[in-house]
């Protein structure tokens, strides 16, 4: 029974096989001008406004939009790139000053700009775009508060080419904020056309239809499988990228897309564990490129309100217990900066980050445990992040080790991705954990007031401290060339070194192997794809 | 007759109703019972509690329970099954989109291991405690013994990495390819009736790995049935008059006690269809391939409630009219069985 | 009796020389889980990161791991945390599984339905997600790995009893034990049970395999047991980074023990069958 139906099939399909012509569905571009990339997580949107885009998606926020200014890019050698902090650079925007008395920025729009439909960009195209940022709730406005951009009525057309951002007051951060994947600049007669009375902002439409005029357009996307861009010719807002197309292609496992790239099947694989970064380095055939993240740290966080933390003793106990060179092998494969081992508890330079002043000392360790009134140690428990296991379980397990030799007892807590936001940024609620944040705007400043204030996000220690919390609010607007700038920035870090609450181990860096010939890979703070740079041979 | 078959079957329908409403419930439940707050996670990197509480309102968290499942029940009536925060699409859509893709790859699988393991069940059977049935046993028993995602890795670097034999894994089709257009959506079958070769052979390279497997993950089952069902049957009375009439050997092979064993056979398949639909989860992720089980995997991990429930209605579905058609064919195969259940 | 079984054991042993294999295999891992404690070389969770990642050698035997450690002798103390995982799952499943197949099959009626409703709707899930939920819903620990494992093998244990209960109901036996007055519960557990285990048992030799398998497919996305201990399933999905970077002694070894060991439950269950099946003792 089984067997006849076996053979019809095989002679049906032998018949069609036979009468079949050639493919017509082979893509007939060469792959000389198209650029192949993996990437292990998948674009969810193409609107980065949008509740519940993630952060793979931002980068078509970067490549299919232009913002007013960018932030300079400068060549690392070995054909990557890193983005430049201190930089500012005219992407829509060719100028720009400060007006006001330091209260205003003017912008002035690139003449012949348009967007992808051959329209004009105009500056009410950027104001309502700038309103949708605002307007929408959620991360877009959080992020644009951090620049002080918090209403619609802060931006202003003054003619069809000339923008003004009005700050509430002077801030340091408002300009490189408008530099961020975030304050996008949309086609907003295509997004008018396509909103509705409940959805004024058009978020439905855009969410799958991008509408911007960015050096890239949307040729295909299959949601979980692939993003394949191509150029927009008459990109005027910076270079013209070399390549015509790019396929974005997810695979998930990390060591296939070790394979791939090995093999020579694609030209670009992102996001490698350390180890197959390190080792295909080593092997000399592919460009690899590794550079660490500015503002970025890998830390060990402890919870002020589980009971033994309280104690600062108990803080720097931990702090001296860390196997730091063991973790740093095992679980960073020696790639990253150390951020152990500092020459003095105080800051020599307002450098960040820079290494904490504590290395391994198990001695020392077990000494302040016994003044701190825990000779016999305690039990708590380390929570890691299953999303980051590959770094988290190995400096969990080497953790738990460590502690075990001054008598802390330490059972790991595996937490899935999805849950590990409520759980330790949100209720505050891991006692010892394993925490990474990367601040966008590259200043320590910058960092402290996410980390280091009661009640902010990325405080899942609970630390509060009214020293830091006064010092941050002072110089945060501050321009970094302030006289007191720098005594206030070594102020905070030499709290920071002091009290303890979290302890940095090393500042990652993100993995990225390319082909021989391919170049053009850029570091960006937000760690997302940037296509427009990249160069095939 | 067949007025009263109609009759069974309605019957069948209106029994499969219960499990449905069980489905629904147990989907509802699970998902609610899940770790991490939607909200919290889909509010971004850097929300603060008022643009958290802002999403919970708009995704409908700040409801009771009770309210939330009848609001849940009443979209599904719409056939609405919400959107996908994850992947931002209609789960809907997302699951119509993915479901040929593992269908294909279940459907290969199953087609490839029932090819196998038929005949070398039915091979153990006639001569068993022979060395042939020795070594059936053993090699369809070392093949369930695997793990799946284990024999799935080890496939790509023997046949992909090491020797090159097999295209890289990532997904129903090579970067040079487009899909073919949507028919059937079984790339193998819409590309053959596009009369397109080229991307055929290409799709049915990318299936052949992933889709065996899966086929040695489930020779065991479907093997080891046939071969007891097998044993049975030729231990049976009626075979036993049939080889004293003198009919031959493969008559009775084929017609009388394969006839007979399939009963079980057809049981233990949709059985092992299920297994495979849900142990398609771990091959999808090692060989990339776009479908609903590497979506279901994603969704759970990201708590995504909307995608959860839509899968697991999804596959419910197919599994209530999968075995509902079992147990029709069950009748026809076998009169002695009616529909009491 | 017992005399008679044992002589019946050895006989069908020495007829069929794998289940004589998966015997002596059986053995081994019970005898590993018991001692595998007192003789293995290094301890399994200590961590030396300067030796990681070492190919195996006369020192050890099975390599090292990304921390150092001995996968030699994680695996061998791994042996009785799986067989744990796998007893406790497959005993819950089969006592609850073929009390409510029995009970289904020889009533019928509205306890056939419920039952086969209850069973149904578990079957309706793709058995692996839904054990992934289950993990996920109730908590991550070793226990709820058991505790899913167990509920999704349940329905199998419930189909192959009732079907069994289903045919041996009607058969003269049964009529005679009720005529000689046992009641109907005693001619179910007594009479009518003991003529269903073969088909169970092959269903319970399956289990045991699938059971571990599926603890170790809950390893593989992060689920069950938590470092550091050992676990096959826990190792083979750590070691599955390093086999494209050429390390593979960190998936093989643990990998392959496990599948030697789903492997020889998987022959004993035939043996076990071989013993219990009326058609060979005669």
């Amino acid at each position: 029974m089984i067997q006849t139906s076996f053979r019809k099939t095989i002679t049906a399909l032998s018949c069609l096989l036979i009468s079949l012509s050639l493919s017509v569905n082979v893509f007939s571009a060469g792959r000389k001008d198209t650029l192949v990339i993996v990437t292990g997580a998948g674009v969810n949107s193409m609107d980065i406004h949008r509740t519940g885009t993630n952060r793979p998606s931002y980068q078509v926020a970067v490549n299919m939009y232009d913002r007013l200014v960018t932030f300079g890019v400068k060549s690392e050698g070995n054909g990557g790139f890193k983005y430049d902090s201190t930089v500012i650079e005219p992407e829509l925007a060719t100028s720009w000053e400060l007006v006001d008395d330091g209260n205003a920025y003017v912008f002035k729009l690139r003449e012949d700009a348009t967007f992808w439909d051959g329209s004009p960009v105009t500056a009410m195209d950027v104001k309502w775009s700038f309103d949708r940022a605002v307007s929408l709730g959620g991360f877009p406005a959080v992020q644009m508060k951090a620049g002080g951009m918090t209403s619609p009525d802060q931006f202003e057309v003054i003619d069809e080419k000339t923008f003004k951002v009005k700050m509430t007051s002077p801030s340091k951060l408002t300009l490189p904020d408008l530099a961020v994947p975030v304050p996008i600049i949309i086609n907003s007669d295509v997004a008018k056309k396509n909103a509705t009375a409940e959805d004024p902002w058009a978020t439905e439409y855009l969410h799958k239809n991008p509408a911007g005029g960015g050096a890239y357009m949307l040729e295909r996307w299959d949601p979980g499988q692939q993003l394949v861009y191509k150029r927009f010719d008459d990109w005027k807002n910076g270079d013209l990228p070399a390549m015509k197309r790019v396929i974005v292609r997810e695979v998930p496992s990390a060591a296939t897309r070790r394979a791939l790239v090995e093999r020579g099947d694609v030209d670009v694989a992102l996001g490698l564990p350390n180890k197959d970064s390190k080792e295909l380095a080593d092997a000399g055939k592919l460009t690899v490129v590794s550079s660490t993240i500015d503002n970025a740290l890998h830390a060990v966080g402890m919870n002020l309100e589980f009971e033994p933390f309280q104690n600062v003793k108990v803080r720097q106990a931990i702090a001296y217990a860390l196997p730091y060179q063991d973790i740093f092998d095992a679980a960073a494969y020696g790639l990253g900066e150390k951020m152990w081992g500092g020459a003095s508890m105080k800051p020599m330079t307002a450098e960040w980050p820079q290494p904490f002043p504590y290395s391994t000392d198990l001695e020392k360790a077990k000494a302040l445990l016994v003044e701190a009134g825990y000779p016999d140690g305690f039990s708590v428990p380390i929570s890691i992040n299953l999303g980051f296991a590959q770094w988290t379980e190995p400096t969990a397990l080497l953790m738990q080790e460590s502690l075990a030799k001054i008598g802390i007892k330490a059972d790991i807590n595996k937490i899935p991705g999805a849950s590990w936001r409520t759980k330790a940024l949100v209720e505050k609620g891991l006692e010892l954990h394993l925490k990474n944040f990367g601040g966008w705007l590259n200043y320590p400043d910058y960092y402290f007031y996410w980390v280091y204030i009661k009640g902010h996000l990325f405080n899942s220690m609970n630390y509060d401290n009214s020293e830091v919390a006064s010092l941050v609010d002072i110089t945060l607007p501050m321009p970094v060339d302030a006289p007191d700038y720098e005594p206030n920035v070594k102020r905070l870090m030499e709290i920071g070194f002091e009290e303890v609450p979290m302890v940095p181990i090393w500042q990652p860096t993100l993995e990225v192997a390319m082909q021989p010939g391919v170049e053009g890979f850029v570091n960006w703070f937000h760690r997302q794809l940037d296509i427009r740079a990249f160069t095939k041979q | 007759m067949w007025t009263q078959k109609l009759k069974l079957i309605g019957q069948r329908f209106a029994l499969a109703t219960p499990t449905l409403l069980g489905v629904i419930i147990i989907a509802f439940a699970l998902t609610r019972a899940l770790p991490g707050d939607p909200a919290v996670y889909f509010a971004g990197i850097t929300a603060d509690e008022e643009s958290i509480q802002q999403i919970r309102e708009e995704l409908g968290l700040d409801k009771s329970l009770v309210i939330q499942f009848f609001v849940y029940c009443e979209n599904l009536l719409k056939g609405d099954l919400g959107v996908s925060l994850s992947t931002g699409q209609k789960v809907s859509e997302e699951l119509s989109s993915r479901f040929p893709a593992s269908l294909e790859l279940t459907l290969t699988g199953l087609f490839l291991a029932l090819i196998t393991s038929i005949p070398l069940g039915i091979l153990a059977a006639m001569y068993p405690n022979s060395w042939v049935d020795h070594l059936c046993r053993v090699l369809v028993t070392a093949g369930a013994s695997t793990p799946i995602f284990f024999s799935g890795l080890f496939f790509v670097f023997i046949f992909y990495y090491l020797l090159g034999w097999a295209p890289s894994p990532i997904g129903r089709l090579d970067f040079i390819y487009l899909p073919p257009p949507h028919v059937t959506g079984f790339y193998t079958i819409d590309s053959m009736i596009a009369g397109d070769t080229e991307t055929f052979w290409a799709s049915l390279k990318q299936i052949v790995l992933p889709a065996i497997t899966l086929a040695v993950f489930a020779l065991a089952p479907i093997a080891r049935m046939t071969r007891s069902a097998m044993l049975t049957a030729l231990g049976s009375e009626y075979v036993k008059a049939a080889t004293a009439n003198g009919l031959n050997s493969r008559t009775i092979i084929f017609v009388y006690a394969l006839r007979n064993a399939s009963l079980p056979l057809l049981t233990i398949m949709g059985l092992v269809f299920s297994y495979l639909l849900g142990a398609n989860v771990l091959v999808e992720k090692v060989f990339s391939w776009p479908g609903i089980g590497s979506f279901a995997v994603d969704a759970l991990v990201a708590s995504d409630y909307a995608a959860v429930q839509g899968f697991i209605l999804c596959m419910a579905l197919l599994f209530v009219f999968l075995n509902l058609f079992i147990d029709i064919l069950y009748t026809l195969v076998d009169p002695r069985v009616g529909i009491d259940g | 009796m017992a005399n008679s079984t044992l002589k019946q054991l050895w006989y069908i042993l020495s007829q069929n020389p794998i289940s004589l294999f998966a015997m002596l295999l059986f053995g081994l891992f019970v005898l590993v889980a018991l001692t595998g404690w007192m003789w293995i070389p290094y301890d399994p969770l200590a961590s030396n990161t300067s030796i990681a990642l070492q190919a195996p050698s006369a020192e050890h035997w099975f390599g090292t791991d990304h921390l150092g450690r001995d996968v030699f002798s994680r695996v061998v103390i791994a042996t009785r945390l799986d067989l744990f995982i796998a007893l406790s799952a497959v005993a819950i499943s089969f006592v609850i599984g073929s009390a409510l197949g029995c009970l289904a099959g020889y009533y019928g009626g509205w306890v056939d339905r419920i039952v086969g409703r209850l069973a149904d709707t578990i079957l309706a899930f793709p058995l692996f997600v839904l054990a992934m939920g289950i993990v996920a819903a109730m908590g991550n620990s070793l226990i709820n790995v058991i505790y899913a494992t167990a509920l999704i093998n349940i329905p199998f244990y419930i189909r192959v009893a009732r079907a069994e209960v289903t045919i041996q109901r009607n058969l003269q036996y049964v009529q005679a034990a009720l005529l000689c007055g046992n009641t109907h519960l005693r001619t179910l557990a007594f009479h009518v049970f003991p003529n269903c285990l073969p088909a169970l048992m092959v269903q319970l030799s399956l289990n045991m395999g699938w059971a571990i398998l599926n603890a170790a497919g809950l390893s593989f996305i992060g689920l069950g047991v938590r470092p550091p201990d050992a676990e096959w399933g826990i190792m083979v999905a750590e070691g599955a980074n390093y086999i494209i970077s050429g390390e593979w002694w960190l998936a093989l070894f643990p990998g392959f023990t496990l599948m030697l060991a789903v492997f020889c439950f998987n022959l004993l269950g035939d043996a076990l069958r071989d013993l219990v099946d009326p058609q060979k003792r005669t």
